[in-house]
């Protein structure tokens, strides 16, 4: 009973922190630290949703993302760059067409992600999505008729103007995608689809005998994860003010890993704290003074690296691991079992049939 | 554009000169994913750091031919004990865990690209291969009637690798448990050999492969920052395309990936990309374990 | 599952207790001037984006030194700290660093980017959103960052890319001779510049140009140009980045191409003159070129400003680069109108504004105005590849125009200026 009461208090905190953020601090941190945040979480949890719950890591996500985002562009932009040789007249879709527009081709186009690799499993598949996602990138710099190459798309007006002139406005749309998606992912995984997609990342074999079209599931999660992402593309090219090839580079597809790893890559909560973790750690390590010589400003993704190093090597259940033992251990007390990190159920699934069975820790 | 022969053969040279550096990197990256089931997502990176060593060694001996050889015996070395240490540091006590390995050479991909940022700077490198590769030589269909001689030799050097590969897989004892591993590695513990020795040195050659690929290749297209995120895409698509662990898989792939590119860019520029990834798609929808590879 | 959350809860309570203290405490510097500069610290442009940093400092010691032990400089009785960001020429990159220094940093006066796309993509949006803060140009080079639409706040003291060809156009036609010509330049903001500004003039003579080859950024594989190059042309102009144009250049020559070369305004630095890069000596001698300086050039302001960047650096470039030489004029200029207006930046910085559209000086290249739109007037100078006794090569001054502005005096209404800059504009195939 008490427990229960200093939860919802502690949640209390929680979202009035949340709802009040933008109201107490400036521009700078309402915007490029917490929308910034919540929307580099929204992407993570597509990720994180595809390899928590389906165990599929898909590093693709970024890319979806950004096809959402070029699409946004393209049909809103007041005035399309010179390089874009096959559109005549800009388009000037209404915000909401626009929007939807871009989601559906997200979803699509994750599907189709899914399709490609559906019969591919485990790392071959993250390798699959790797060269798809940087296969994008490789893709929107090269083309010229649509994408506007290197140069990308400038100048994207959200409806409700450039973002950093209206911090608070954007910071709760951002803050209200998450919630919705957050909330629609937790929902989710409860539901039969959502239980027969952890039953074939367990044990796709059992699963095919139960029945299930395992292919079809883990086409429609891909799907889903790619509407989640195409969420997090509409509201990073309004953060962003345009779209460049740079969004989607090698180096963001491999940030987005980071930012699931370290928050935890089986907990849909890992991709929030791991982004708004990413994002602090890289504001201020421009402030951090250089240690004899050594500047973390510059040496930022050296740090990085090392940070992803040191949790993959003793807490791959990242920072939501590390919070979750912290606490059973000051508790003297272990409500539920911990999760076996994701990095080795995966490893056993499909190597060992007979010995590969359901999760102990599953959801109650 | 019009169609003109000339150009068509010329542009298949440059396809088939692409393949064989691709062929050189991939082909570490595929015996190391054959026999461990590991993904070494550090391979580009040591493609670059391999480069850099290959020519900081050359240019502190002067840049002469002579010099050039040696950056690419050092390259050959010191990526091979790289590889060897990072197996039997890292990689050796997580065996089984695929995933983990990857991450974990993910995580090392970053730190070493933003190492080697910070020593070489984004300055483009260029080496000096030896003068009588300098230059062109005269090939009857190609544009100007001439083609560049080092990318020939590229193309020789390649299948002369591959050559000394193939009969190490299949004429010693090293090569038969190799292969041996890559269809059955429990069976291989089981029948007495010492697989963590064979793991290492099979890492090891695969570094070792990537760092030459990196002198022989930067000295066709020079180095620089981002060398080591486009060879290890590029490996990417070599293997699922080729099939993992396969060697042969590798040369099919590399040759099929490295042609396409290049008729891509040449007629297709704006959509080239597509290309690749149309025939890795293809490829995938038909045989999803790559032409020559077989089932895990 | 309750205590997953309630550690989350707890977490993220944490830190954004954090955070609020920290926001709250972000405190303005009263009475100090901060300065941001941006320049690329990776990519191909890193080089130059060093070598624009020491032109700032050079611009700071010379007119607010000297360095006080904070390692500040005064201007009109205030501090001043620069605060200095790499970006890696995307327009992405730049603009999260814009960011950071204007909303973080709280500077007064953000000078830079370096390279074209980051200017026109990212800086000048960025200042039309910010317009209470003053933005001047680092190196920047596309034309249409002021030439269309310009950002009232956006002050480019040190010219354009098509400002830097000018006088070229015409030599490579009067002069070498060159009718028919190919083109290889990079695929953005910049080159399109550069390009523009040589065809107004080598078109409008006659010339032709058959056949435009665009490239990546960072392009190491030109065997496909090279394959594409017709047979029968006078001349290539090549507009590449230096490293580019090295890689180029090899591929080129090895592939038996003879063809001379007209550079452009970064094309025949000191990267491609050096003993580093493969390319025979025969080939490049006499190479034109065109830009906003000359390492020839023998004016005692000229040589008063190399002296200077020698020795403050002695580990620098042999000779200052154009992009030292285009933040040192933009800081040069940021100082000058401080002073003018005493280090008054308030009220939106309006008068220093003011100050700054109205300011001419003179620079180690001769003096400098700006026009209506906010952009540079100066002289540019065409270049030859020469040798020099002791064997090395230099880029030696063949003539000076004088008061180049961004129409390249064709005046505005030239139709070579109706459309912006593009893969496809201007053409005389």
């Amino acid at each position: 009973m008490k427990r229960f009461a200093t939860r919802r208090s502690a949640l209390f905190v929680l979202a009035l922190g949340l709802i009040v953020y933008p109201l107490v601090v400036s521009r700078f941190w309402s915007v490029t630290i917490g929308a910034h945040a919540l929307i580099l979480g929204i992407i993570a949890l597509s990720l994180i949703f595809l390899a928590g719950y389906g165990g599929m890591i898909s590093l693709a996500q970024t890319a979806i993302a950004g096809m959402a985002a070029y699409a946004v562009a393209i049909l809103t932009v007041p005035r399309l760059p010179q390089q874009i040789l096959a559109i005549p007249d800009e388009p000037h879709w209404p915000a909401y067409l626009a929007v939807a527009a871009a989601l559906l081709i997200a979803t699509v186009m994750g599907a189709l992600f899914g399709l490609i690799g559906v019969r591919s499993q485990g790392i071959y598949l993250l390798m699959l999505t790797a060269a798809l996602g940087v296969g994008f990138f490789y893709f929107a710099e090269a083309n010229y008729d649509f994408l506007g190459g290197h140069g990308g798309i400038p100048e994207v007006v959200s409806p409700i103007g450039y973002t950093s002139q209206n911090p608070a406005v954007f910071y709760y749309i951002s803050l209200a995608a998450a919630v919705a998606l957050y909330l629609g992912v937790r929902y989710l995984v409860r539901t039969p689809f959502g239980l027969a997609l952890q039953g074939i990342r367990d044990n796709p074999r059992r699963m095919r005998a139960l029945g299930y079209s395992v292919g079809l599931h883990r086409i429609a999660a891909f799907g889903i994860a790619g509407f989640i992402a195409g969420v997090g593309g509409v509201l990073t090219v309004w953060y962003n003010g345009s779209i460049s090839p740079g969004t989607v580079d090698l180096t963001r597809v491999i940030e987005l890993l980071v930012i699931a790893v370290v928050g935890g890559l089986i907990f849909p909560e890992g991709a929030f704290v791991g982004a708004l973790a990413f994002v602090l750690v890289d504001t201020f390590a421009s402030s951090v003074p250089a240690i004899g010589g050594f500047s973390f400003r510059e040496r930022f993704n050296t740090l990085i690296g090392l940070t992803f190093l040191l949790v993959v090597l003793f807490s791959p259940n990242g920072l939501i691991g590390i919070a979750q033992d912290l606490t059973a251990r000051l508790r003297r007390r272990r409500s539920a079992p911990p999760r076996e990190p994701l990095t080795e159920s995966l490893s056993r699934v499909g190597r060992d049939p007979a010995s590969a069975h359901a999760d102990p820790a599953s959801e109650p | 554009m019009t169609f003109d022969p000339v150009q068509f053969v010329t542009v298949g040279l440059n396809g088939l000169t692409q393949a064989a550096i691709y062929f050189l990197v991939a082909s570490g990256f595929t015996l190391i994913f054959g026999l461990m089931r590991t993904v070494n997502l550090a391979h580009g990176s040591l493609y670059l750091f391999g480069a850099y060593l290959g020519w900081s060694v050359g240019a502190a001996l002067g840049k002469t031919a002579e010099a050039w050889v040696v950056a690419i015996v050092v390259a050959f070395v010191g990526m091979a004990l790289v590889g060897f240490l990072m197996q039997r540091l890292l990689l050796g006590w997580m065996a089984g865990q695929d995933l983990r390995q990857a991450l974990v050479t993910i995580g090392l991909s970053i730190i070493a690209a933003d190492l080697l940022l910070m020593r070489f700077g984004g300055v483009i490198y260029q080496f000096t291969p030896p003068p009588f590769l300098f230059g062109s030589t005269s090939i009857p269909f190609a544009v100007s009637g001439q083609y560049s001689t080092y990318r020939l030799f590229l193309v020789a050097a390649a299948i002369v690798i591959g050559l000394l590969l193939w009969l190490l897989l299949t004429r010693t004892k090293l090569g038969m448990i190799i292969r041996a591993g890559i269809d059955d590695r429990h069976m291989l513990s089981a029948l007495g050999v010492d697989v963590p020795r064979v793991f290492l040195l099979v890492f090891a050659l695969g570094a070792g492969l990537a760092g030459l690929a990196g002198v022989l290749g930067g000295s066709a297209l020079s180095i620089s920052p981002g060398e080591d995120a486009r060879y290890l895409l590029s490996s990417l698509v070599v293997v699922i395309v080729g099939g993992m662990g396969s060697l042969g898989g590798v040369a099919i792939g590399a040759v099929i990936v490295g042609v396409a590119e290049q008729y891509g860019n040449f007629y297709w520029p704006y959509y080239a990309p597509l290309v690749t990834f149309g025939i890795m798609a293809a490829v995938l929808a038909l045989r999803p374990h790559g032409l020559r590879g077989r089932p895990a | 599952m309750r205590t997953r959350r309630m550690t989350l809860a707890r977490l993220l309570a944490v830190v954004f207790v954090g955070s609020l203290f920290a926001g709250a405490c972000q405190v303005g510097g009263g009475g100090e001037i901060k300065i941001g500069g941006l320049a690329t610290l990776e990519g191909p442009f890193a080089v130059p984006g060093q070598d624009s940093f020491r032109g700032m400092e050079l611009a700071l010691d010379e007119f607010a030194g000297p360095k006080d032990a904070d390692g500040k400089w005064t201007v009109a009785g205030k501090k001043v700290t620069l605060i200095k960001e790499g970006s890696d020429a995307t327009p992405d990159v730049a603009l999260a660093k814009a960011k950071k220094l204007i909303e973080q940093d709280n500077v007064d006066i953000l000078i830079g980017p370096l390279s074209g796309d980051e200017g026109l993509l990212a800086i000048k949006p960025y200042a039309k959103q910010n317009p209470e803060k003053t933005f001047l140009n680092g190196s920047s080079a596309a034309q249409d960052t002021t030439f269309r639409d310009p950002a009232p706040n956006f002050f480019r003291f040190s010219t354009d890319g098509a400002q830097w060809q000018a006088g070229l156009g015409s030599y490579a036609y009067d002069v070498k001779g060159y009718r028919n010509m190919v083109l290889v330049a990079e695929d953005y903001s910049f080159p399109y510049t550069q390009v523009g500004g040589f065809m107004y003039e080598f078109c409008d003579k006659g010339g032709h140009v058959v056949q435009k080859f665009w490239t990546k950024l960072g392009e190491k594989d030109y065997s496909a140009v090279v394959s594409g190059i017709p047979a029968g042309i006078d001349a290539i102009y090549v507009a590449l980045g230096g490293a580019d144009a090295i890689n180029f250049l090899t591929q080129y020559q090895a592939a038996g191409g003879t063809a001379p070369m007209v550079g452009g305004s970064i094309t025949v630095d000191q990267t491609v003159l050096g003993a580093q890069a493969n390319i025979p000596e025969d080939y490049i001698l006499g190479t034109p070129s065109a830009g906003p300086i000359a390492d020839s050039n023998d004016e005692p302001a000229w040589l008063a400003f190399v002296d200077a960047y020698q020795k403050a650096f002695p580990d620098g470039l042999p000779s200052p680069s154009l992009f030292a030489h285009a933040y040192y004029i933009e800081t040069k200029a940021a100082l000058l109108a401080l002073k003018e207006v005493n280090g008054d930046l308030s009220g939106g910085q309006k008068k220093f504004m003011e100050a700054l559209a109205k300011l001419k000086f003179d620079t180690p290249t001769g003096p400098v105005s700006l026009d209506a739109n906010r952009n540079g007037i100066a002289n540019q100078y065409v270049t030859e590849v020469a040798k020099k006794d002791d064997g090395s090569l230099y880029n030696k001054v063949v003539s000076v125009t004088q008061a180049v502005d961004q129409t390249l005096g064709l005046g505005a209404d030239s139709p070579y200026l109706a459309q912006p800059v593009s893969r496809d504009f201007p053409a005389c195939p």
